[in-house]
């Protein structure tokens, strides 16, 4: 009610602020837009082209683990500090099956993302319900969490050391199409993990899995009074969770190598798109991902590399500040 | 009926929903804090010092190596090293009947600044009051400013190069085996000029990994290389921990130098290394590397295509009959295969050793004072072959000159090494094959 009267006699300024508010993700956009053009004027399309598709490489992987991340902590109010962790366990276990058993990299993505999501269910089980049941509280879930990294990731360096290992993958060949160049590798990294991606929006949209997934986040008492089986909600939440983990840290083996912290590496990153994303919301988990990886890229135009990651954290707090709750976020949780 | 899952939450709820992102940004933030600043947590243990009466010596020896992160490569070489020097050293106290004991402890320094410090505590409150370490010259410094030198231990590393060091503020208690960069920068240049028919006009790209030893040596081979003639039309500085090296392969390849310089540690290059090759405008036959690369293992794992034909330097050893004696006693010991730093790190634990027997004390302070006299002249040279012979001769009060397995080891006031060999080596086939060996003096 309020609103439509001041939209009477208000000024173009608030105007922008009103709608600002109310959608801001397609504000994010138009700045990300306009920056995209200046960089075009200045360092000329072929560049700007070339470094967007690096950094959809790595935003793919960013968003692929952001996911599950913040999925997990939109239904379970956990901050899963081991979800980095997820990412190593499943890109080793492609290592098992695709360089160990000797079969092909697809064979590789499929164990990993079974496994991983059977780990996922696994400290479930053992860990997060009876700490729920014992009425766990924040802090102590998330130190727990920290702890099982650190267990995950020795666990890991146990059993295959702390070398560089390689899937059997081609890394040096690549493709060239209208002038822009990419590792083979890379291309299939980015379609798997796009297809992937949209696959997920699509079954946490309109599945009734996802509906539930989403009622539960909003509330978890009151989908549990609608009469939502909260507790299967929940494995399948893990296994989902778990098999995107374990899909990201294959994909971000693929592209480089496997060492004992390659997820750890990738957890600050993921949990800036979560944030970015509004936590505890999929699809701007997914979306930030991307932008916060062709960000980064992008910022290489314009600063040294060593600064980049520098750079996307700047980008990050700027946002944060000016919108605490995530370019996602909802306006009314503020 | 209320679910097991939302026991806990109602509190935790109220306080999240308002503000989701700032509470875990905060959290997150603390939470990385605590563990950095845990890590560098104070303790005052006191070093295990202890001298005695004259000929009595009770000492322990550190051994400071990364067994895992991106240096590990190296470190089981220098691990071993340092326990076939102990046993060198039990065998002439033995042969010399000397009234001795010498411990070994070794630990992973995890090739970076924090685990270095852990390690160097642990060492220290083990009893040791000379390490061989660290190999990363981050992790040196770090080292030798929080541990080593207010706990009064001598420090020797046996890999780290980079010239900051020569600058420490020591109190004479950090010396080197490892030649400082400026001296190999200068081998390499001269090399180029050789391997390219001068450096007049040429254009040359630097990519080197954003820490010390990284921007160091790509600042001090930048001069050399301006000195003779050359252009480094890009000097890419690069973070060693990013899951992609895309664009940095692009800067690096930019505006089609005659040749490329890569300075950078085996785990980062196996990923930077196929981004070069993807990019299309790069040879790895182009490309000269430093000590950092030169790995035997590099091959595998950044792939062939990313390193056959590259050309670089790395400490060499000096030729003779202690270096081949050594060669001999370290293949004929089972454990990992030779490694670069395997000689140097031999040669520090011996000199922490016969600096303790010329000091008469285990003592770091006294021990640093009589290091630099055992191993330069005047006095007559010893290998570590004439142990017991050293041992007696310092015994009697006498000077001696060490001459390492690694070279004859003549410190100048910075306790950096004035001159060394370095090996010119080159991938072919995939393994890295020395092709020539130069000496290098400073000026």
């Amino acid at each position: 009610m309020e609103a439509s009267t001041a939209q009477a006699e208000s000024t173009p300024g608030e105007l922008f602020r009103e709608f600002a508010r109310e959608r801001p993700a397609a504000v994010a956009f138009g700045v990300i837009a306009l920056i995209v053009l200046a960089l075009v004027a200045a360092r000329g399309l072929h560049d700007v082209a070339q470094a967007s598709l690096n950094g959809l490489t790595l935003g793919v992987i960013y968003a692929l683990g952001a996911v599950g991340l913040t999925l997990v902590y939109g239904i379970l109010r956990l901050v899963n500090f081991a979800h980095g962790d997820f990412l190593t366990f499943g890109a080793y276990m492609a290592y098992l099956v695709n360089v160990t058993w000797g079969m092909p990299l697809a064979a590789g993505i499929f164990f990993a993302m079974a496994t991983t999501a059977l780990l996922g269910l696994f400290f479930e089980r053992t860990m997060w319900r009876p700490m729920r049941a014992k009425g766990a509280g924040f802090l102590q879930l998330i130190l727990m969490s920290i702890g099982l990294a650190f267990v995950i990731r020795s666990a890991i360096q146990w059993f295959w050391g702390s070398e560089i290992r390689t899937l059997d993958v081609d890394v040096t060949d690549s493709v060239t199409f209208l002038g822009l160049r990419i590792g083979q590798t890379e291309l299939l990294v980015v379609l798997v993990g796009l297809a992937v991606l949209v696959a997920t929006g699509l079954i946490v949209r309109f599945s009734l899995l996802g509906k539930r997934m989403r009622a539960l986040s909003d509330d978890l008492d009151l989908a549990e009074t609608a009469g939502i089986d909260t507790r299967r909600v929940i494995l399948y939440t893990w296994l989902f969770a778990g098999a995107l983990a374990g899909l990201a840290g294959v994909l971000s083996g693929a592209l480089t190598n496997l060492r004992p912290e390659l997820g750890f590496e990738l957890l600050l990153p993921i949990f800036a798109a979560v944030i970015l994303g509004g936590i505890g919301n999929p699809f701007g988990a997914l979306t930030a991902g991307l932008v916060l990886g062709v960000v980064i890229e992008l910022s290489t135009l314009v600063v040294e590399p060593r600064w980049k990651v520098t750079f996307g954290f700047v980008a990050l707090i700027v946002a944060l500040v000016i919108r605490p709750q995530g370019i996602f976020g909802r306006a009314r949780a503020v | 009926m209320v679910c097991p899952c939302s026991l806990g939450r109602p509190g935790v709820k109220e306080n999240l929903v308002k503000r989701p992102g700032l509470v875990l940004a905060a959290t997150v933030t603390a939470l990385v804090l605590a563990l950095g600043v845990a890590a560098c947590g104070d303790d005052d243990d006191d070093g295990g010092g202890g001298g005695g009466e004259a000929g009595q010596l009770d000492l322990t020896i550190g051994n400071l190596v990364p067994l895992t992160g991106d240096l590990a490569p190296y470190g089981p070489a220098g691990q071993k090293a340092g326990e076939l020097a102990v046993k060198e050293i039990d065998a002439a106290i033995k042969q010399a009947g000397v009234d001795q004991t010498v411990e070994l402890a070794t630990e992973d320094g995890a090739s970076d600044d924090q685990g270095g410090v852990q390690a160097a505590r642990k060492l220290i409150a083990d009893g040791a009051t000379c390490i061989s370490g660290d190999y990363a010259s981050t992790a040196t410094v770090a080292v030798a400013r929080s541990v080593t030198v207010p706990e009064g231990v001598l420090l020797i590393s046996p890999a780290s190069t980079a010239d900051a060091l020569s600058d420490l503020d020591d109190d004479g208690l950090f010396t080197r085996t490892a030649p400082p960069d400026g001296l190999q920068g200068r081998a390499l240049a001269d090399r180029m000029e050789q391997e390219l028919g001068g450096l007049k006009g040429k254009t040359i790209n630097i990519g080197a990994r954003n820490d010390l030893y990284g921007t160091g040596f790509a600042d001090s081979l930048e001069v050399e290389l301006e000195e003779r003639g050359a252009t480094v039309a890009e000097k890419v500085i690069y973070d060693p921990e990013q899951p992609s090296y895309n664009a940095e392969a692009t800067q690096i390849t930019s505006g089609n130098p005659d040749n490329f310089v890569i300075i950078d540690f085996p785990e980062t290059f196996a990923k930077l290394g196929p981004a070069l090759v993807r990019t299309g405008n790069w040879e790895a036959s182009k490309t000269f590397i430093t000590d950092g690369l030169s790995s035997t293992e590099l091959p595998e794992e950044a792939g062939g295509e990313a390193t056959e034909g590259m050309l670089g330097t790395a400490p060499g050893a000096f030729a003779g009959d202690a270096p081949d004696a050594f060669d001999q006693l370290y293949k004929q010991a089972p454990g990992p295969a030779r490694n670069l730093f395997d000689s140097t790190t031999f040669d520090d634990v011996i000199l922490c050793y016969l600096a303790a027997v010329a000091a008469g004390s285990s003592d770091g302070a006294e021990m640093a004072d009589a290091i630099v006299d055992v191993t330069g002249p005047p006095g007559p040279k010893y290998t570590f072959e004439q142990l017991p012979q050293a041992i007696e001769a310092l015994e009697k009060g006498e000077d001696i000159d060490y001459e390492g397995v690694s070279g004859p080891i003549d410190w100048d006031e910075n306790g950096d090494l004035s001159r060394y060999i370095y090996n010119i080596s080159e991938f072919k086939g995939g393994k890295l094959v020395k092709v020539d060996t130069v000496e290098v003096t400073a000026e």
